[in-house]
């Protein structure tokens, strides 16, 4: 399934890098304490191991910035915190657009329409949908784990973000995850993803 | 390259140690306030293991509530005093004062001057820090040891201003531990190439810690000054014309520097014993040097990383941040390699691998690997924004961090010191349950909540959704935390016991014995 | 020293762990200085309106879902109740409140007789959550619109003849409260206001507009109503204008005893806000400045909490009481 921020593909890749790094380390540990030869290196191999380290940072930076510019890419221009140059759709880019008021505490959900629902965000199946979410008191956070998202909502400003609605129907979860007073653990919403207003003749759904 | 001898003055093994009972016969006007710098570090070190047993206590209580879902027994206010003295009281008043502690105690020994200058000034950073304390327990602060802005005003607690001056008394408190760090470092006679490690990083992290306390000092008066609105237009209180990300940026300029202030001594600490228990010298001086002083440059710009998914300053500004946290990696990885290649380098003798502080040092730098070789998912603006902000991939990262690395580090610091302030070892068995415990207890706890944290467990909730995993992963916390609990009795048992019956000794307690078959004789005490 | 510290230690510990446990009180939060969604709106961030229409699509989803173990504190709470007839619902059993068990196990939801006379009554109403309005419901089985407060006064949804059932939302401001153990079958059940549901729930009978004999401002503030005790007479008709006076959005519901019994055994809980509560009516989310109105006619006697369900908000204070004379009761949480 794809999800908004598409990082799915370069995050396994670091994941898999860091674990081998992690392992890598406590098998020198390991061989360090318990291997019988033993072995004095040159300073040849730090400088070398250092630059190891520099070319994962280079590529750290690389994936993870190309891949949230391009998350970035149809954002309104104001809101791109990441370098590049790159010109979007802006909301065109975007099958619904959704005013998300975060409050102590719960989410409002304002439609195109400017209804507002409680805790529920509607969305078809596979859509993109622009959230501009804004704050009505403290910092909140603002979590979908199906869209494999997490921002921090600050008072000051609103924010933008977009998901991409999972494609099989139902039920998400959306979560609060910045302390934000003693509701903060209740802090929780819907991403209902609804197949449509097909009829179903007294079906239930 | 050059190499070192034992007797090399940046071995800094130069003053004599010799084991003595330094804890009786002490009147309670020498107890609180004698200017010895001994006994300045003993108090420090029985007050930072009383702030764990509270920190500690905390947890258990916590813990037992979160093990499984839905409320058993602690309410949200309950739960987030609970969770934000906890915080407090591991970091400020255990894990900070433990280190420097140790470090008032092992610098002029290292050093060869026998005695802390500015004794003055570390005493009143005690009894400031204990202030502070009280009133945490009196003013029972629940906004996260962060204390985020505007929510930190508004708790609903009118005490919570009580918190706000603690945090200024921190940041006083903390001040004054970077001079006299900072000023016994420069005692060091010899010139800078002959300045043991321990004295470089006394001396990076005491500038650090002197410069970085700033912010946090204005934090703590910006809070308080909103709450009790002393001026018009607040500072962080956007319903009164303040800014939220005035808040963010102040505190984290702190807040980031703020995690090296443990990290770098304990560091300090395994640059000290290693050689001893070795009996040969670091791998490289240099390496250390250069690490000390990246890492203390390196700290100060990257506190945005830990609100990188607020919308902040635009443009290239975030990426400098994803790529200078990056780089941050490096120091710490010069340290690494610097410690694996010395125990590499040689044979390593029988009688540190019995060393109840040698083993903590060594799985110490098994859990700074595990805590920082997984942080560089962290930096990263695209992991963070998936499912690392704000889940429990961040406990686990920074428990690998202070607790799996730096805590330990500084309770082997406190066994390597036993016998020096005792006059007799520790017992070794009950050394050894408190030290499985540990390691297997903190193992499971880490990679608990980073399980946690990679399904979005969210951080600060009383209670939890039936999503699956979620419960297993608080589950196994729970037990991992129970066992870490466990093992800090066996080890306050120890203390008490040891110091009273323990095997004494008269000698050097940690001689260097490569083959214990051979000379059992001249083996340490049981 | 050793000794110093470890009585010291012990004693600090454990008075600090009562301190923090024992001696911390209840949950409590103060409201932002003004709320923040001004600002926003002059921003153009937000809608300029304060007084938001509902989103049907989201309340036509049934994605809140009603717990089966509420049922259980629903019935205990009946029970301890015992004959008092509170709000003109029989409590002693002769209108079986658990038989609103509307599981497949006991009511076919794929047409469900509600009048207990005729299926085909029912014809208009959509239980099956296609998300129809249901606008011509024939309660009484005499294939008449039953629409006059008279037929909804007394209708009987169980098929025993007693009086209404509680618990049972027909006013549609509130799409879930339907919702049934397995969760979908209710949703359908949407009536909005404007289509003048006209069944006294609960024995309240609330509508959009309509005659009415006094009138009563209500306000909402943190934490509390500018209002907390509400006397009313039977039969009155009272025009309510709810103003959300405070700095965070609230909602407004009214509930009974027993349905507030039915779910306050996870008021604190993390599903919370995932999951729904029944109510006899529900105006939900009305951001700060906005405000809403409605008639009620009182229909039997009774008492009646209002309150805002979200998280935290009624425990810190924001639920009130109507009653009739001598009906008002010790509210708990």
């Amino acid at each position: 399934m794809e999800n908004a921020l598409g990082i799915w593909g370069p995050q396994a890749i670091m994941m898999a890098i860091t674990a081998s790094f992690t392992v890598l380390g406590m098998v020198m540990l390991l061989a360090a304490m318990m291997m019988k030869r033993r072995w004095k290196p040159s300073y040849a191999v730090e400088f070398a191991f250092i630059g190891i380290m520099l070319a994962l940072v280079w590529y750290g930076d690389f994936t993870s910035t190309k891949t949230y510019a391009a998350y970035q890419a149809d954002l309104n221009a104001e809101e791109k915190t990441v370098s590049g140059n790159y010109d979007g759709l802006g909301e065109e880019a975007f099958d619904r657009v959704v005013t998300v008021v975060a409050f102590q505490w719960g989410f409002g959900f304002i439609n195109e329409e400017d209804e507002i629902s409680r805790n529920a965000l509607v969305v078809k199946p596979g859509e993109k949908v622009l959230l501009k979410v804004v704050s009505n008191d403290v910092i909140h956070g603002l979590n979908i784990p199906v869209a494999q998202i997490t921002a921090e909502i600050d008072p000051d400003d609103k924010r933008e973000l977009w998901i991409r609605a999972p494609d099989a129907p139902g039920k998400y979860l959306i979560q609060c995850v910045n302390y934000c007073g003693v509701g903060h653990a209740q802090m929780k919403a819907w991403l209902v993803v609804d197949a449509g207003e097909e009829e179903t003749d007294g079906e239930n759904t | 390259m050059a190499t070192m001898e034992m007797d090399d003055p940046k071995m800094g093994l130069k003053a004599h140690w010799e084991p003595k009972n330094l804890l009786s016969g002490l009147t309670l006007n020498q107890i609180l306030f004698s200017n010895d710098y001994r006994h300045i570090a003993l108090k420090g070190i029985f007050t930072a293991f009383i702030m764990l047993a509270l920190g500690g206590t905390f947890a258990i209580i916590f813990r037992t509530e979160l093990a499984l879902p839905d409320v058993q027994f602690l309410g949200a206010r309950v739960y987030m005093t609970l969770m934000t003295l906890h915080g407090m009281v591991m970091v400020f008043g255990f894990l900070i004062p433990l280190v420097v502690s140790i470090s008032y105690y092992m610098l002029p020994k290292i050093l060869g001057t026998d005695r802390l200058l500015w004794a003055g000034a570390a005493q009143a950073s005690y009894w400031i820090l204990i202030v502070a304390a009280v009133l945490l327990v009196i003013g029972r602060p629940d906004f996260t040891w962060t204390a985020y802005a505007p929510m930190s005003l508004r708790t609903g607690n009118p005490n919570i201003w009580m918190g706000h001056v603690a945090i200024i008394l921190v940041a006083v408190s903390e001040f004054l531990a970077g001079a006299v760090l900072f000023r016994n470092a420069l005692a060091s006679k010899g010139g800078l190439k002959n300045t043991p490690l321990m004295a470089w990083a006394a001396g990076t992290i005491g500038l650090l810690f002197m410069i970085s306390v700033f912010p946090l000092g204005f934090v703590g008066f910006g809070l308080l000054s909103d709450w009790a609105q002393w001026t018009q237009v607040a500072y962080f209180d956007p319903s009164r014309g303040g800014s939220v990300q005035f808040f963010l940026y102040v505190f984290w300029t702190y807040g980031h520097p703020a995690v090296y202030l443990p990290f770098v001594p304990a560091i300090a600490i395994i640059y000290t014993i290693m050689p001893r228990f070795l009996g040969r010298p670091m791998w490289s001086y240099w390496s250390g040097v250069v690490a000390f002083v990246l890492l203390a440059i390196g700290a100060m710009p990257i506190g945005p990383h830990h609100f990188q998914p607020v919308y902040t300053v635009s443009g290239d500004y975030q990426r400098f941040v994803q790529i200078l946290t990056m780089l941050v990696f490096i120091p710490s990885v010069l340290h690494v390699f610097n410690w694996i290649s010395s125990l590499f380098m040689g044979p390593i003798p029988d009688s540190a691998r019995r060393a109840i502080p040698f083993k903590f040092m060594v799985f110490s730098i098994a859990f700074i690997v595990y805590g920082g070789a997984t942080a560089f998912l962290n930096a990263q603006i695209a992991p963070d924004s998936d499912f690392i902000h704000n889940s429990y991939w961040i406990p686990a990262h920074f428990h690998a961090m202070f607790f799996g690395f730096s805590g330990q580090m500084a309770f082997a610091g406190v066994y390597f010191l036993f016998p020096y302030f005792t006059g007799r070892m520790y017992n070794q068995t009950m050394g050894n349950w408190h030290f499985w415990l540990w390691q297997i207890g903190l193992f499971i706890k880490i990679t608990g909540m980073g399980i946690a944290g990679y399904l979005y467990f969210p951080r600060w909730v009383y209670d939890y959704l039936d999503i699956p995993g979620w419960a297993d992963a608080q589950m196994a916390i729970t037990i991992g935390g129970y066992m870490v609990g466990l093992g800090f009795l066996f080890f306050l048992v120890n203390l008490f016991w040891s110091a009273k019956y323990g095997k004494e000794v008269t000698d050097d307690p940690w001689p260097v014995i490569h083959d214990l078959k051979a000379a059992p004789a001249a083996a340490p005490a049981e | 020293m050793l000794k110093f510290f470890g009585i010291v230690g012990l004693a600090g510990v454990t008075l600090t762990t009562y301190l923090v446990t024992y001696g911390v009180g209840p949950e409590m939060q103060l409201p932002p200085e003004v709320s923040l969604l001004e600002g926003f709106r002059e921003e153009g961030a937000m809608p300029e309106s304060r007084n938001l229409e509902e989103d049907h699509a989201a309340e036509d989803s049934g994605v809140f879902e009603v717990p089966a173990e509420d049922d259980v504190y629903l019935d205990a709470a009946l029970e301890a109740m015992g004959d008092m007839d509170m709000a003109g619902m029989d409590m002693s059993g002769g209108g079986d409140m658990s038989g609103m068990d509307m599981s497949a196990a006991d009511a076919d939801m794929g047409d469900m007789d509600m009048s207990g006379t005729d299926s085909s009554a029912m014809a208009g109403m959509d239980m099956s959550g296609t998300g129809e309005a249901v606008l011509d419901m024939d309660m009484d089985g005499d294939g008449v619109m039953d629409m006059s407060s008279a037929a909804m006064g007394n209708m009987d949804m169980t098929g025993t003849n007693d009086t209404a059932m509680a618990g049972m939302d027909m006013s549609g401001t509130d799409s879930t409260d339907m919702a049934a153990t397995d969760g979908a079958a209710m949703d359908g059940m949407a009536m909005s206001p404007s289509n003048a549901a006209m069944m006294g729930e609960g024995g309240l009978l609330i509508t959009d507009d309509g005659a009415f004999d006094r009138e009563i401002d209500l306000t909402m503030l943190e934490w509390g109503y500018s209002d907390m005790e509400i006397d009313v007479k039977m039969g009155e008709r009272i025009k309510f204008t709810v103003k959300n006076g405070g700095e965070i959005p609230h909602e407004f519901m009214f509930m009974t005893m027993p349905l507030m019994a039915a779910a306050n055994y996870r008021a604190t809980r993390a599903d919370w806000n995932l999951l729904e509560h029944e109510a006899l009516f529900e105006q939900a989310l009305v951001l700060p400045g906005g405000e809403f109105e409605f008639v009620l006619q009182v229909q039997q006697a009774g008492s009646w909490m209002f309150m805002c369900m979200l998280p935290y908000h009624m425990q810190m204070g924001m639920m009130g009481q109507m009653a009739t004379e001598g009906m008002s009761m010790d509210m708990e949480m």
